[in-house]
C-alpha cells in the first residue's frame, strides 16, 4: 500500500461535485433535505459515515500488516473521507443544493483529529479481532501489534484484549484437533508477540494461563520441547521458507542460542538507584514480579513443568539416543547443554555432561584399545576378510538413563530373553576388547549391551551384486546368520532358515528375527522360502522379471500365471510389491517394539506388585479406589494406570495367591 | 559426636530465626525426597521379613512397618507393627520408632518403646528404614539383658526361657484381626 501523495484538495472537490451533480442525484437530495429537515439528515449522515468507517478499515487492512497501513489511514481520513464529509455537510446545509467547489468549507483541525481517532480505533478493533492470526503468523505479522500498541492505555482496553484472546485461544487452539506442536509453536509466538504488545508482560501472564495448563496435561509436550531444544537451529530458515508444519520445534532451539540472559531479568522494584523504575500496570497482578519471567520464551516453555527433574530426565533420555548415535561430531548437543547450563546451573546438568564426556572420552580409548589388542586394520586391505571391526562407547551406567535391553536395576527372570547373542567372531573380539580396557582402567569392569549400536553390513551375492548399509544390531545379527562361508558360493544353494531356528541361535524373541527378516526381504536380500513355513532363503539372483518379486509377499500369487504383462505392468507390480514389504516390514518392526513395550511396563508392575503388598501388609485391608489413591501418592513419577487397569492388575494377584479380596477389600493372604 | 549427625552447615542462631519461615518448607521438601528414595529402595529390594509403607493419609512423614518374628524365636511368625515417626531434620536425626503390636520384650516397654543405641545417640545419617527394622528384627532373637526396660523379661529370658516363650505369646495380639 503505497502511501499517495495528496492531490490538490481542490481536484478533489471537483471529482466530488462533478458526481453528485447527476440530475437524479440532485434531485433525490433535495427531496430529502425537505422531507427530513437538516437535522435528521445529519443524524442519518453521522451512521453512515460510520459504517463507512468501519467497512472500510476492515476492507482495506484485513489481513494485511505493515509498517503503512496507519499511514495510509491518516491520508484516507484527512484526504478522503474529511472531504466528502465536508462536501456533504454542506450540501445539506444549502437544502439540497449541491455547492460549487470553491464554496465547500475547509475542515477545522480538530474535526479531522477527531476523525482520524475514530478510524484509529476501527484500526485497533480488527486488529485486537486478528490477533490470534497475527499471533500465528508471527514474524510476519510484526506491524499488527504496532497498530494495537498505542492504543492500549486503559485498563479497559488491556482487559478487553487479553479476553478477547484468551477466548480466540480456547476456541481455536485449545482443543483436541490441535497438535501439541502446534499449540506449543502458537505458545511461542504468543509470547514474542506479545512482548512487543506490553513488555511488562502483564498482559501475557492473563492469556498464558490457560495454554500452560492445557499442555501440562498433553503426555507429549515435555518429548517435544526437549526435541526441539536439541534440534538444530539452522534449519529453522528452510522452515520457514517452505512454509509447513515441521514436528520439530526448531525456535526453541535457536531462542536458546540467541538469547540474552539479562533481558530476562526483571527490574528489581528494591533497586533504589533505577531512575526508570515504573510502578505495574493498574491491572497488574499482585505477584507479577514472578510472572514476568514468562517473558522468556525458553524459560517459560521449561517451566511448563513441575519440576526441572523431570525436564533433566527426558532431556537425558533424549540425549542418551543422539549420542549413541554414530555421528562425526556432537558439537551441537555439547552448545545446547552449555546453554542450559547457563539456566539451570552445573549441577542439575552434571548427568548430561557426564554423559557427553563418555561419548568423547570413548573415541579416544576406542583407538588406544584397539591400537594395544592388535584390533587395529587398515581399512585399505579388510575388504576380503569377514572378520568384522568393532569399536565401542563406554558409558559410566550411573549417570545413563536406563536403556533399552540394558540389565534392569530390579529383577526379573523373563528380561533373559532380550539379551541377544551376536555371533562368535564378535564375541572374540568382545573379548579381547574387554581385556584391553581392564588393562587401562583396572578398577572397571566392561558390560556390553548387545542391544545397543550400529552395524555397517556390506552384503554381496552371487550375481555380483552388493549392499550397504547401516542396520541395528540385531538385524545385522540375523543376516550374519545367512552368512554363506563358502568362498565358491555360486555351486551352492542360497540358503535358506526358519524364524524359528534363528529365533534359539541368536536367543531373540521371533517377532525380532522377522521384522528384521522382513526389513531385508524390502531390500531384496531375502526372500521368504517357497516351500518350508515361515523361513527365508537369500535371494542370490536376482529375480530377470521384476514381476517375480510378488511371490515374496503373497505365496498364493504366482507370477507364472499372469505371461502376458506388458513391461510397464510388471514394474508397477514390482513397486506395489515394494511398498508392501516395507509395510509388512514396518509392521513386524511396530509389533516388536509393541511386545517390547509390554514387556516394560510388565517390569514396572513388579514394582507396583511390591507397592501393593507392602501397603497391604502395613494398612490392612483396603478396597480399589484408595489402593489407586495411595500408589498415586507413592509411587516416584506418579502412578500410570487407570482404575479399571489396576483392577485387573489386583485380579492377576489374586490369581497368583498373594493376595485375596474379602467384599470389595483387597487383603494380604 | 559424628559429623554425619549435624546438618551440613547449620546457620546460626540469629540466621536460622530469620530463615525459618522458608527453610522448614525446604527441609520437608529434602526429607521426603530421601524418604521416597528409601520407600523406592525398599520396593526394589524387598527383604523377607521386612516391610514398611507410608501411612494411610498419604503423609511421607509417617510410615507404618511391620516385621515378622524370625523363626528360631519365641516371636516366630507374628506379625508385629510399627510405627515410625520422622523428624524434619531426617536423617540428621534419628526417626521415632514404636511397637503398636503389644510386645513382651526386654529392651521394649509396654507402651511399645524401644532401647535401641541406633535409635538414640548411635544414630548415623547413613541408616535407613530398612537398616532400623533388620536390627529390630536381630533384636527381637538377642535381646540386650544389660539394659533392660521390662526388668521382668529380662530375667526370665536369662532363667526361665519357656515361660518367657509362653509370655510373649499371651503378651502378643494380632493388630489385624
Amino acid at each position: 500500500m503505497a502511501v499517495v501523495t495528496p492531490p490538490d484538495r481542490q481536484a478533489r472537490l471537483n471529482m466530488i461535485t462533478q458526481m453528485l451533480s447527476t440530475d437524479s442525484i440532485k434531485r433525490s437530495m433535495r427531496l430529502w433535505v425537505a422531507q427530513l429537515g437538516t437535522v435528521r439528515m445529519k443524524q442519518i449522515f453521522a451512521v453512515v459515515v460510520d459504517k463507512v468507517m468501519s467497512d472500510f478499515v476492515a476492507w482495506a487492512y484485513a489481513g494485511t500488516y505493515n509498517e503503512e497501513v496507519q499511514d495510509h489511514l491518516r491520508y484516507w481520513t484527512e484526504h478522503v473521507l474529511s472531504v466528502w464529509v465536508s462536501v456533504f455537510l454542506c450540501v445539506t446545509d444549502q437544502g439540497g443544493v449541491v455547492p460549487a467547489p470553491i464554496n465547500v468549507p475547509v475542515p477545522g483541525k480538530a474535526q479531522v483529529e477527531r476523525y482520524k481517532n475514530m478510524a484509529y480505533s476501527r484500526l485497533w478493533a480488527l486488529r485486537v479481532d486478528e490477533l490470534f492470526d497475527i499471533v500465528v503468523d508471527w514474524d510476519d505479522t510484526i506491524a499488527g501489534i504496532d497498530d494495537i500498541k498505542p492504543l492500549l492505555t486503559t485498563p479497559q482496553a488491556r482487559q478487553y484484549v487479553s479476553q478477547k484472546f484468551a477466548t480466540t485461544l480456547q476456541t481455536r487452539l485449545l482443543h483436541p484437533g490441535a497438535s501439541t506442536v502446534e499449540i506449543l509453536q502458537i505458545y511461542v509466538s504468543t509470547i514474542r508477540a506479545f512482548k512487543g504488545l506490553d513488555p511488562r508482560g502483564v498482559l501475557l501472564s492473563k492469556v498464558s494461563g490457560r495454554v500452560r495448563q492445557y499442555l501440562r496435561e498433553r503426555d507429549d509436550t515435555i518429548k517435544l520441547v526437549v526435541a526441539g531444544l536439541l534440534a538444530d537451529p539452522s534449519t529453522i530458515a528452510e522452515k520457514r521458507a517452505s512454509d509447513q508444519n515441521s514436528d520439530v520445534l526448531s525456535e526453541l532451539a535457536w531462542e536458546l542460542q540467541h538469547r540474552d540472559l539479562n533481558a530476562g531479568k526483571n527490574v528489581n522494584s528494591m533497586d533504589w538507584n533505577n531512575m526508570k523504575w515504573q510502578p505495574e500496570p493498574i491491572d497488574a497482578v499482585p505477584d507479577q514480579a514472578k510472572s514476568a519471567k514468562h517473558m522468556d520464551v525458553i524459560g517459560s516453555v521449561i517451566s511448563l513443568f513441575e519440576s526441572k527433574d523431570v525436564f533433566v530426565k527426558e532431556l537425558q533420555v533424549t540425549l542418551a539416543e543422539r549420542l549413541l548415535r554414530n555421528k562425526e561430531d556432537y558439537d551441537q548437543e555439547t552448545s545446547v547443554i552449555e546453554h542450559l547450563k547457563i539456566r539451570f546451573g552445573d549441577a542439575a546438568l552434571q548427568a548430561c555432561e557426564v554423559m557427553l564426556k563418555d561419548v568423547l572420552d570413548s573415541r579416544r580409548l576406542d583407538q588406544v584399545i584397539r591400537k594395544d589388542q592388535g584390533l587395529l586394520q587398515d581399512h585399505g586391505d579388510t575388504e576380503d576378510t569377514q572378520e568384522p571391526e568393532i569399536h565401542a562407547k563406554i558409558l559410566s551406567r550411573l549417570f545413563w538413563p536406563s536403556l533399552p535391553g540394558s540389565t534392569p536395576a530390579y529383577g526379573d527372570d523373563s528380561e533373559e530373553e532380550q539379551r541377544f547373542k551376536p555371533p562368535l567372531s564378535i564375541l572374540h573380539q568382545r573379548d579381547l576388547y574387554e581385556q584391553g580396557f581392564e588393562n587401562l582402567k583396572q578398577t572397571r569392569k566392561l558390560t556390553w549391551n548387545d542391544n545397543l549400536g550400529q552395524v555397517e553390513i556390506e552384503l554381496s551375492f552371487a550375481d555380483g551384486r552388493t549392499y550397504h548399509d547401516e542396520v541395528l544390531p540385531y538385524q545385522a545379527g540375523v543376516i550374519y546368520a545367512f552368512n554363506n562361508e563358502d568362498e565358491d558360493s555360486t555351486l551352492t544353494e542360497p540358503i535358506t532358515r526358519t524364524v524359528s531356528d534363528l529365533s534359539t541361535e541368536l536367543t531373540l524373541p521371533t517377532t525380532l528375527v522377522r521384522s528384521a527378516c522382513l526389513l531385508f526381504v524390502s531390500k531384496r536380500i531375502l526372500q521368504p522360502s517357497s516351500n518350508i513355513h515361515d523361513a527365508f532363503t537369500v535371494l542370490e539372483h536376482l529375480p530377470p522379471i521384476p514381476g517375480t518379486l510378488t511371490t515374496a509377499l503373497d505365496p498364493s500369487t504366482n507370477s507364472t500365471t499372469f505371461p502376458t504383462h506388458t513391461n510397464a505392468d510388471l514394474a508397477s507390480s514390482a513397486a506395489a510389491a515394494q511398498v508392501a514389504a516395507d509395510r509388512a516390514a514396518e509392521l513386524a518392526a511396530q509389533q516388536a517394539a509393541k511386545e517390547a513395550e509390554a514387556k516394560e511396563k510388565r517390569a514396572k508392575m513388579a514394582v507396583y506388585q511390591q507397592f501393593v503388598m507392602a501397603m497391604l501388609t502395613n494398612q490392612g485391608a483396603m478396597p480399589l479406589p484408595r489402593i489407586a489413591m495411595m500408589l498415586g501418592m507413592v509411587v516416584p513419577g506418579g502412578f500410570p494406570f487407570s482404575n479399571e487397569e489396576l483392577r485387573e492388575f489386583l485380579a492377576g494377584m489374586v490369581r497368583d495367591g498373594g493376595v485375596v479380596m474379602l467384599g470389595a477389600n483387597y487383603k494380604k493372604a | 559426636m559424628d559429623f554425619e549427625n549435624s546438618a551440613p552447615n547449620q546457620p546460626t542462631m540469629a540466621e536460622q530465626a530469620k530463615l525459618n519461615g522458608s527453610a522448614s518448607v525446604a527441609n520437608t521438601q529434602s526429607v521426603t525426597k530421601r524418604l521416597q528414595s528409601e520407600l523406592m529402595a525398599l520396593m526394589m529390594s524387598p527383604t523377607p521379613g521386612i516391610s514398611a509403607f507410608p501411612d494411610a493419609d498419604g503423609n511421607m512423614l509417617h510410615w507404618i512397618a511391620t516385621i515378622v518374628g524370625p523363626n528360631d524365636t519365641p516371636y516366630a511368625d507374628l506379625n508385629l507393627k510399627l510405627d515410625f515417626q520422622f523428624p524434619a531434620d531426617y536423617p540428621y536425626s534419628p526417626p521415632t520408632v514404636l511397637f503398636k503390636t503389644p510386645i513382651y520384650h526386654p529392651n521394649i516397654d509396654f507402651s511399645g518403646r524401644i532401647c535401641l543405641d541406633i535409635l538414640k545417640d548411635k544414630w548415623v545419617a547413613s541408616y535407613s528404614v530398612q537398616t532400623v527394622l533388620l536390627s529390630l528384627q536381630s533384636l527381637l532373637g538377642e535381646p540386650n539383658n544389660a539394659s533392660p526396660l521390662n526388668n521382668e523379661a529380662a530375667i526370665l529370658h536369662e532363667k526361665d526361657f519357656e515361660e518367657y516363650k509362653r509370655k510373649v505369646l499371651a503378651r502378643h495380639v494380632d493388630l489385624d484381626d
